[in-house]
């Protein structure tokens, strides 16, 4: 009851914020109060990131106010916010990797730059932080050597280090694995229970009925609901965070995977890019006309399995054979000869190179472009850039303009039209629909149906169980680089993917 | 002096390497300079270019007022001017540093040579000034050898290592130390923990330039006396050379500086005294050992994360 | 002859498919970076009390005024153009090749030891192209080792080409002071076979064929192969480029291997069509003065031949002016960096601007 008589720890008053004409956020407001988990739930491109990188003081609002403590407060930097009492922990960590978390902390500890450090003070005072909110690390060890998750307590100390009491925490468990967010839910509970207020921000309905008190939902960029969490209904949230347009695709009818192999692989093993080995064994089998649902949590090996499958990353271990022939791991341009397409999940430094013009982008990956003479036909090369970006609805000033310029969806249907082109035998896809608005993620998911009628193998990576068990035939479950489950989606539940997504049995 | 009994001789030691101390002044002035900047993320590729100036504006100042420290003065700022323009191409407008340091030491070689000409008309013979002498530091000077070789140096070769003191430790024990290797290490989480990263970058950059325009005003106002039309001869890559060898170290830079600073000295003792060993295998070695050491030491060797690399505000 | 018209026909193409509106900017931006540079050059010439337009005719008119002039142009432009070629090769990759002063002092090497007694008495006429070959080989290899360091060991190809180049020098200063030495100055005997002249009455030989020819050659590898493609696309996005099947390390490799080609053939022209003999300073900081070309030239075929052209003219016109004016020579070494420093400049602002239209269109 105490709550009521106080201030509100931080409240925003119609924020709003226009990129290019289309408002990413519009007027929003927002209340938080001390001793409370407000979680801040929406899809991808609702506007969540903006409206904390307004908080945080890294982009300017073009209109609304910011309430810290009841008084209005102009924030134009980080450090403005750090005054004010707010701190954040990115998705991206912002930690210096060679410094130990004393040292990162002491960058910002209190004095001038050329004031002395005194790191025996910040360690004393981080362990006390650490006993008060229940926080287990390494101070000492250069924390690029530590887990993520350890990573992400240190982030959470230095924002306690600083004093802060309103903590934002942006999709703080995308990155861990399922037994890891027990221990980060135990050291928010302790800082609400020392009265600080924490912002929640997360697309994951399950993790915010367990952490939150209340719940306001965003979508394309208007605050679309608030509930107590308490009395949450499942289904009125995921109304309200979807909006009501999501197309039908119960007419869509499975068949029975048919027709002969066209990829198999088996016991592959691989590293991500930390030389951290992902892959632990991976066998998959995919047909021809068939889509391959492959579902997880991320950083359970799907990026390095799409990247070895489409040859791109080299496995360390297992084969991989397509139309029955033996692949050499070593040979990249081979996966691409024998007719394994590949829709990369960063469409915009991987699908395309950023500063070519669309036809030059045509050609990447594209072993079959038209030719004069052992020479690239650049007239015939636009001419079937253009045509193919018209069949695919790609809206945009011609096959001249770079990339770079395209929208997300725009270059998303670019790359899945040239990887179309030629029939391919296999179509690896890596999100390809995250970050989409809705209508540009139905184009790209009726195209793959399509491909998939035509013949083509499809393997689908995606963090979105709707859109799996939507269009696939077929659902395999990676965990800890492994395949621990293979469903048919209209002969299984949400409930039992996700629990096989995480670790458990069925 | 003849053959190989004079070569161990006390006094050709003391000579060798006193000299030896004299050709590494410059490189620590410019070493140091580097570390600063290179921790920060920004190379100093430009480090020859920067000499150039120091070289030539504290020739003419110290040659005009008639008085050193005058010299040393403009020297020091006009590396610091000149190294503005460096560091607003690649940290402002952020374009390769590579070639920006490449450009601008075609610059720096042009407009000394220029202006040198222009002031002092064609004939090569520059007026010789007075240069700096040596101090010799009571008691320490008397320690056989090593007296005669560190401590009866000119007030330049002191302060060089004072000022390497200075920046060890304040790499070492200070916030801006910190701030400087969390701004080449990851600027943007730098930039999340409020510091100013364009800011610290270019003061970063200046540093260096004013430390280069001393080791310039010590080749002109320290050994030789005069300026002479690229004087500074490969040293601000030498200087790249000792602050990988160094591994960003500033003490270690004086160390390496030394030890280059001593190879050249026997060069130009061979040189004079004619050797078997052809003189250009020594003016070679600092260069070949940076290009082992950076192949062999390989990934032990670890700069900072993001030297070379531009970094972009995120801000609107 | 056929293989040429088609080469000639495809290089017109690629050509056109250059313009558009980014290649009109391009070429905004480089127009603009040469006067705003000639125009504080103007200040400097005012301040020692010439005349700047004088001073420009003496750099960049009177040079093209009689055959024999031109001739000597064409002595400059030649491994300008040659250097400003490799060293495009690599930007196209985003690499930095600052080594061209060591490649060319290695492919002059090489056309000198077979050129020079004994071997060149003995191959005679054969000199020539053995040694031009052999001076391509010695400079690809040269880069080749900065290009291995990098991809094996992953040493910064910026601080070895520039180390390499210095250790070049020393290396020539060593072989025209003992092995090869012959006389009473440190360089060696004269080679036994030049390059022809296209033109008695001039200097000018065939090495510009040779150089235009390949500059022909180079537009056609970087805009209609599948290498180049793919050399711009590693420089664009090093994972788009590996997306695509390449093989990241063997085209660094590569595109080290053939700047340092480039290069070689610039210093074994330098022998065989100039100096005639292997001497300290021989390549004459053309090496550095190619990245001015290669960065003036937007590595554009055609616009490397047109800012090699420039650069020459300057090379070339900077004595006489001196000469006739007063000016120091070194002049033109500042107005090639200010040129330079304005085209980064002028990049920069284009980028902020595209970046700027990409937030507004987007989203």
């Amino acid at each position: 009851m105490s709550n009521e008589s106080r201030q509100p720890l931080l409240e925003l008053r119609g924020i709003t914020k226009i990129f290019g004409g289309v408002p990413a956020n519009d007027s929003i407001d927002l209340t938080l109060h001390r001793g409370e988990v407000l979680a801040l739930l929406g899809e991808n491109g609702a506007g969540k990131s903006t409206l904390m990188n307004i908080i945080y003081g890294i982009y300017r609002p073009d209109a609304g106010h910011i309430l810290v403590k009841g008084t209005e407060r102009k924030i134009s930097s980080p450090k403005d916010a750090m005054a004010c009492g707010i701190g954040m922990v990115h998705q991206h960590f912002m930690l210096i990797g060679r410094f130990s978390a004393v040292e990162n902390i002491c960058l910002i500890s209190a004095g001038g730059a050329l004031s002395l450090l005194d790191q025996k003070k910040v360690r004393d005072s981080l362990e006390e932080l650490k006993g008060r909110y229940g926080i287990e690390v390494d101070l000492d060890c250069p924390v690029e050597q530590l887990s993520i998750s350890m990573q992400q307590k240190i982030e959470i100390l230095k924002l306690l280090y600083t004093g802060a009491d309103i903590l934002i925490l942006d999709e703080p468990t995308a990155v861990l694995l399922p037994q890891e967010c027990g221990s980060l839910f135990e050291i928010i509970r302790h800082m609400t229970e020392q009265d600080k207020g924490v912002i929640f921000i997360s697309h994951k309905l399950d993790e915010v009925m367990e952490i939150s008190g209340r719940i306001d939902v965003l979508s394309h960029g208007r605050v679309t609901g608030h509930v107590n969490t308490a009395e949450a209904d499942k289904d009125l949230i995921v109304r309200m965070m979807s909006g009501d347009n999501v197309p039908d695709m119960s007419g869509y009818i499975k068949k029975e995977p048919r027709g002969e192999i066209a990829l198999s692989c088996g016991g592959l093993e691989a590293f991500d890019d930390r030389r951290v080995q992902t892959l632990n064994g991976v066998e998959l089998t995919v047909h021809r006309g068939e889509i391959v649902g492959v579902a997880g949590v991320e950083g359970n090996g799907q990026n390095e399995l799409a990247e070895v499958l489409a040859g791109v990353r080299r496995a360390s271990a297992g084969r991989i054979e397509v139309d029955g022939r033996e692949m050499d791991l070593s040979d990249p341009a081979g996966f691409i000869e024998c007719g394994i397409g590949y829709i990369p999940s960063d469409r915009n430094t991987v699908g395309t190179v950023p500063d070519f013009p669309l036809y030059e982008n045509w050609l990447l990956r594209n072993r079959s472009y038209p030719q004069k003479r052992g020479l690239i036909d650049l007239h015939a090369v636009q001419e079937q850039a253009s045509q193919a970006m018209a069949d695919f609805d790609v809206r945009t000033t011609g096959c001249l303009e770079r990339s770079a310029n395209l929208s997300g969806g725009n270059l998303q249907k670019f790359i899945l039209a040239r990887e179309l082109k030629n029939d391919p035998k296999v179509l690896i896809c890596s999100y390809p629909t995250r970050g989409l608005d809705v209508k540009a993620a139905w184009f790209i998911r009726s195209q793959l149906t399509k491909a998939k009628e035509r013949g083509t193998g499809v393997v689908l990576f995606s963090g979105d169980l709707d859109e799996l068990f939507a269009i696939s035939d077929r659902i395999v479950v990676l965990y800890r680089g492994k395949v621990v489950g293979q469903l048919r989606p209209e002969k299984t539940t949400t409930q039992e993917v996700i629990l096989l997504m995480m670790g458990g049995k069925p | 002096m003849s053959g190989t009994t004079s070569f161990f001789s006390s006094a050709f030691l003391a000579a060798l390497f006193s000299s030896g101390v004299r050709q590494s002044i410059p490189l620590i002035y410019g070493s140091v300079g580097d570390t600063v900047s290179e921790r920060a993320g920004v190379m100093g590729i430009s480090l020859e270019g920067e000499m150039l100036f120091g070289a030539f504006f504290s020739y003419l100042f110290a040659l005009r007022t008639g008085s050193l420290w005058t010299g040393v003065l403009m020297g020091a700022l006009s590396g610091m001017l000149s190294s503005l323009i460096v560091a607003v191409w690649s940290v402002l407008f952020r374009q390769d540093q590579s070639i920006i340091g490449i450009m601008f030491n075609i610059l720096a070689m042009g407009f000394t040579n220029f202006l040198n000409r222009a002031i002092f008309g064609t004939s090569n013979a520059n007026i010789s000034i007075e240069t700096f002498q040596p101090i010799t530091i009571p008691g320490l000077s008397k320690i056989p050898l090593i007296g005669e070789i560190f401590f009866h140096q000119d007030i330049l070769a002191y302060l060089s290592v004072v000022l390497a003191a200075a920046v060890f430790f304040m790499l070492r024990r200070t916030k801006l130390g910190l701030q400087l290797a969390a701004v080449g290490e990851n600027p943007r989480a730098a930039q999340a923990s409020g510091i100013q990263v364009y800011r610290l970058r270019i003061l970063a950059y200046m540093f260096c330039g004013f430390a280069a325009g001393i080791a310039g005003a010590s080749l002109t106002l320290g050994s030789v006396g005069t300026f002479t039309e690229s004087i500074s001869a490969g040293r601000g890559f030498i200087c790249l050379a000792i602050v990988i060898l160094s591994r960003w170290d500033p003490l270690a830079a004086v160390a390496a500086s030394f030890g280059f600073g001593s190879i050249q000295a026997l060069q130009i003792r061979l040189q004079v005294q004619g050797s078997a060993l052809p003189y250009q295998v020594l003016v070679a070695l600092p260069y070949l050992i940076t290009v082992l050491v950076l192949v062999l030491a390989g990934h032990n060797i670890r700069a900072p994360r993001e030297l070379g690399v531009p970094f972009e505000k995120e801000s609107r | 002859m056929s293989v040429l018209t088609e080469m000639s026909a495809s290089f017109q193409k690629s050509v056109t498919h250059y313009r558009g509106a980014s290649g009109i900017r391009k070429a905004a931006i480089l127009l603009l970076s040469v006067v705003a540079a000639m125009l504080i050059g103007s200040l400097l010439i005012l301040a020692v009390g010439a005349d700047p337009l004088e001073a420009y005719y003496y750099m960049l008119l009177r040079p093209l005024s009689s055959i024999t002039s031109i001739g000597e142009v064409a002595m400059y432009f030649t491994p300008l153009l040659l250097v400003g070629l490799g060293v495009s090769v690599t930007f196209h990759a985003k690499l930095s090749n600052l080594g061209g002063e060591g490649q060319m002092l290695f492919g002059a090497l090489g056309m000198t030891v077979v050129g020079v007694p004994p071997v060149g008495s003995f191959l005679g006429i054969w000199s020539l192209p053995v040694g031009i070959l052999l001076g391509i080989l010695m400079g690809a290899l040269w880069a080749a080792v900065a290009g291995f360091f990098r991809v094996r060991f992953n040493a910064s190809e910026i601080v070895v080409t520039l180390m390499l180049n210095y250790i070049a020098e020393q290396f020539i200063s060593y072989i025209v002071f003992y092995p090869l030495r012959s006389g009473a100055e440190p360089q060696s005997a004269k080679i036994a076979c030049a390059l022809p002249k296209i033109y008695q009455g001039s200097r000018i030989n065939w090495g510009v064929v040779v150089a235009l020819i390949l500059a022909a050659v180079y537009g056609v590898m970087i805009r209609r192969t599948r290498f180049g493609y793919h050399l711009r696309a590693l420089g664009g996005s090093e994972r788009a480029a590996e997306y695509s099947g390449v093989r990241k390390k063997r085209y660094y490799f590569l595109a080290m291997l053939i700047s340092g080609a480039f290069c070689g053939l610039a210093g074994a022209i330098q022998i065989s069509g100039n100096t005639m003999r292997l001497m300290e300073g021989v390549a004459g900081d053309v090496g550095f003065s190619g990245i001015v070309v290669a960065m003036l030239g937007s590595m554009n075929p055609v616009g490397v031949v047109l800012a090699a052209l420039f650069m020459a003219l300057l090379s070339a016109g900077s004595v006489t002016m001196q000469v006739k004016t007063g000016i120091p020579a070194s002049f033109t070494s500042v107005l090639e960096a200010l040129i330079v420093l304005f085209i980064l400049l002028g990049m920069a602002v284009s980028a902020a601007q595209s970046k700027r239209k990409k937030v507004n269109t987007a989203r």
